[in-house]
């Protein structure tokens, strides 16, 4: 009986961790309060790009810039656990860089086109 | 809800993979009445792990793929080929019944489920923190067991490198790895394969988990078995033994290496041998003692299996084996000749000895134990030889430690490794045991008792303490992690003792009882404390999750990217990225893949010269040396952290900033 009564405690302890631990870990691959900035294309010249948002904040401000000046700019809402992508031109032959900022963070992109 | 699904499946092929097969194999080897629940239980796993292992070699070999359908069958027809066996050849009838004579007392019941309890409650606190895939080495091998599951094939272990030739930088040819073994991957892929659960989840520590579990109920059954012969103590002796060792292996020392910390490291070949090792040497004396070559089989089995599954795990378990074969030896010679009438009797000794020597002989050259061996050796020869006998590792092993950490522990970092309270009641035990037998003339099933607790102790003290001597060159920390079961086992030993022997000369010592009461209590503290102790400084808070999913998104945006092709290389930060190990799951390209900036040290460590390509292409992109190793290894995507790689990237007009993160930014430059 005793033999029986710590088997059935082990099977109970170990599987009632597991599952624990299984829907702990599941939670976790969640991002959270954190955004990402990236090109469509990462090879070609395209300057498409696409905010995608994991964090509270829901309205983005962007900025093309090129030798330092702001040739467009725009602002986008992209909900928690979605993402957007923002179609720009690309007639810059210098450095071509993508700024945008949910208010409290800036992040940056940018493509080195027809230098080399 | 389709998380709960995935649940179901994975407990489902848990079971299948990790107890149906060894369950059936126990019940065909052994006649009824012969193990009790929890010896089932743990016993049904280990035979699992090891019949899994095989199978799937064997079906490789033959070339049939590894899918789904072809483990699920192959674990089935194994499994009715043992019930056939069991009900056509041997005429069993199919009702496994357990031995009835290991029960335990109601209180001593009580107190196994509660230190089970809390076994499984620290480790569950601690893992609550690490369930989350990060660690280095479980990366490394979730990239075999995936690739297994992805090709059907067993893999081959080779990986690529940049290297330097003359002058230059090249990406090698696939070049073989001595490190990885196939035992050590093909459970995971299984389980993967049945369940469908990926690879980058809670499932493979949940795997570790339950080795880990299963390895102390393992060291608890040997336990009670190892001390059950004494019939100077009463028959509770040896469950007390057992439950104080599960004590100093359960919630004790619950995290420190090999425990709970090994489980969140992926320490799979570690893990598994800490597993074996102990069932091992449980079969290999239940075969002394009670002269049974199925005994002897199953132990032969087990370390089949362990070669295949680690290689420092079997050869720790050469020396283990060899010392307790020496140890025998010795008791046994004493014992013989200290309470002989004359002391110089060689006639004695030669008639005392020649029937044990008989009966070791009879049981390998047996029906059951002879075939197995020789079925062993052709398959290890002629079928699958191991990877690292292949490429030599064991010479390397083998010789006058290489490194400072290969010289050994001094006995102030052996007591650190495994605490104060164990190593000094283990030490107590193995006086207590060598005194007993000065004592009194004992029977060989004693003289195998003790042999095997002490052989076991002294092999892996003697491993880390004199590594020179006994030709060692691996790596003494390491090694020092294998000490613990063993140390465990007289520790619990000698705590039982002191507690028995104060019992029964309590009236010859005459002392007040309250003196005996405050000295167990405070024996009992100091027990608890330090074993307490232990686990609060293993205790690791910090939540590192959000960094991993940041670089497992990176990487997936750069391999399921469509714009990029074969000849896209990729080259990542190791040492300011988390979790960095993990991306090459995500590629599955060749196992050095995404190529990594290794540790800064290892770039300076005279002993070992490397390439400097990888330090520098991240460091220093823009000097002619960063940009020769750019042009001529192809590498043109980088994953760095922008807190510490920025500068040397921001104003050179080769690269890209394609991807931005919080504390991950991925450059893409021109080739």
């Amino acid at each position: 009986m005793s033999q029986k009564t710590i088997t059935i405690s082990i099977i109970i302890f170990f599987f009632a961790s597991a599952v624990f631990l299984s829907f702990t870990e599941n939670s976790q691959h969640k991002l959270d309060d954190q955004w990402f900035l990236y090109f469509q294309n990462p090879k070609d010249n395209s300057l498409n790009f696409t905010i995608e948002n994991h964090s509270q904040k829901n309205d983005f401000s962007w900025q093309r810039i090129c030798q330092d000046k702001i040739i467009q700019e725009g602002v986008a809402r992209v909900k928690k656990n979605e993402s957007k992508t923002i179609t720009v031109s690309s007639e810059c032959t210098e450095k071509n860089m993508v700024k945008v900022s949910n208010g409290e963070e800036v992040l940056e992109l940018y493509k080195n086109i027809d230098l080399r | 809800m389709e998380f709960i699904q995935e649940q179901f499946l994975f407990y489902l092929s848990l079971i299948v993979v990790m107890f149906v097969p060894g369950f059936f194999l126990l019940t065909t080897i052994f006649q009824k009445k012969r193990f009790s629940q929890i010896e089932a239980l743990v016993f049904s796993i280990t035979l699992s792990i090891i019949s899994v292992d095989f199978l799937m070699i064997v079906m490789g070999k033959m070339g049939i793929p590894l899918n789904f359908w072809s483990v699920l069958s192959g674990i089935a027809l194994f499994s009715a080929g043992c019930f056939f066996i069991q009900k056509n050849v041997q005429k069993k009838n199919f009702s496994f019944e357990f031995k009835k004579t290991d029960n335990f007392s109601k209180n001593q019941t009580i107190l196994i489920v509660l230190i089970l309890f809390l076994a499984i409650f620290v480790r569950t606190a601690h893992l609550k923190n690490a369930i989350f895939p990060t660690a280095t080495d479980l990366g490394h091998h979730m990239y075999w067991s995936k690739l297994i599951t992805e090709t059907g094939e067993l893999p081959v272990y080779e990986k690529q490198e940049i290297e330097k030739v003359g002058e230059s930088y090249q990406v090698s040819e696939p070049s073989p790895i001595a490190d990885f073994i196939i035992g050590e991957h093909l459970i995971f892929a299984a389980i993967s394969l049945l369940s469908g659960v990926g690879f980058v989840t809670y499932f493979p520590t949940i795997i570790l988990f339950l080795v880990n579990i299963a390895g102390i109920l393992t060291v608890f059954v040997f336990t009670l078995r190892l001390f059950e012969n004494d019939s100077e103590k009463p028959t509770s002796f040896s469950k007390n033994v057992a439950i104080a060792t599960l004590l100093f292996l359960g919630p004790l020392y619950a995290i420190s290496s090999p425990q709970s910390t090994f489980v969140s490291g992926g320490v799979v070949g570690n893990m598994i041998g800490n597993l074996l090792i102990p069932s091992a040497l449980y079969f290999y004396f239940k075969a002394l003692k009670e002269n049974d070559s199925w005994s002897l089989f199953t132990g032969i089995f087990l370390t089949a299996g362990m070669i295949y599954t680690h290689h420092l795990s079997s050869f720790i378990f050469i020396y283990i084996f060899a010392f307790i074969f020496i140890t025998f030896n010795i008791l046994f010679i004493f014992n013989s000749v200290w309470f002989s009438k004359k002391k110089r009797d060689a006639k004695k000794l030669f008639k005392d000895y020649s029937p044990v020597v008989t009966a070791w002989v009879k049981m390998i050259f047996s029906k059951n134990v002879f075939p197995l061996i020789i079925a062993f050796l052709l398959f290890f020869f002629f079928v699958f030889t191991p990877a690292y006998i292949e490429t030599s590792a064991v010479d390397t092993a083998i010789g006058a430690p290489s490194k400072s950490t290969r010289a050994g522990l001094s006995l102030t970092e052996i007591k650190f490794n495994i605490g104060e309270s164990r190593m000094l009641l283990a030490t107590l035990g193995v006086l207590i045991i060598l005194l007993s037998h000065a004592k009194k003339k004992d029977d060989t099933n004693t003289i195998y008792s003790s042999a095997f607790a002490l052989g076991w102790f002294v092999a892996i003290f003697s491993m880390i303490t004199i590594p020179e001597t006994l030709h060692l060159n691996l790596p003494s920390g390491r090694i020092a992690s294998y000490f613990v079961f063993p140390a465990s086992v007289l520790a619990g030993f000698s705590l039982t003792w002191i507690f028995w022997f104060i019992k029964i000369t309590k009236r010859k010592l005459m002392l007040p009882a309250s003196i005996i009461s405050a000295f167990f209590f405070a024996l009992f503290v100091f027990v608890l404390v330090n074993g307490m102790f232990d686990n609060s400084e293993s205790f690791e808070n910090k939540k590192n999750y959000q960094e991993a999913n940041r670089v497992y998104h990176a990487s997936k945006y750069l391999a399921g990217n469509p714009n990029l092709s074969e000849s896209d290389i990729v080259l990542k930060d190791h040492n300011y990225l988390k979790a960095d190990t993990w991306m090459k799951i995500f590629f599955m390209r060749d196992y050095n893949f995404p190529f990594s900036r290794s540790y800064f040290k290892r770039y300076e460590d005279p002993t070992k010269p490397r390439e400097m390509c990888t330090l520098w292409m991240i460091s220093n992109p823009t000097t002619t040396q960063g940009e020769q190793c750019f042009e001529e290894t192809g590498v043109n995507f980088l994953v760095v952290n922008p807190k510490n790689d920025t500068v040397q990237f921001k104003n050179a007009n080769q690269f890209n900033k394609i991807y931005s993160g919080n504390e991950i930014v991925i450059y893409y430059r021109k080739n």
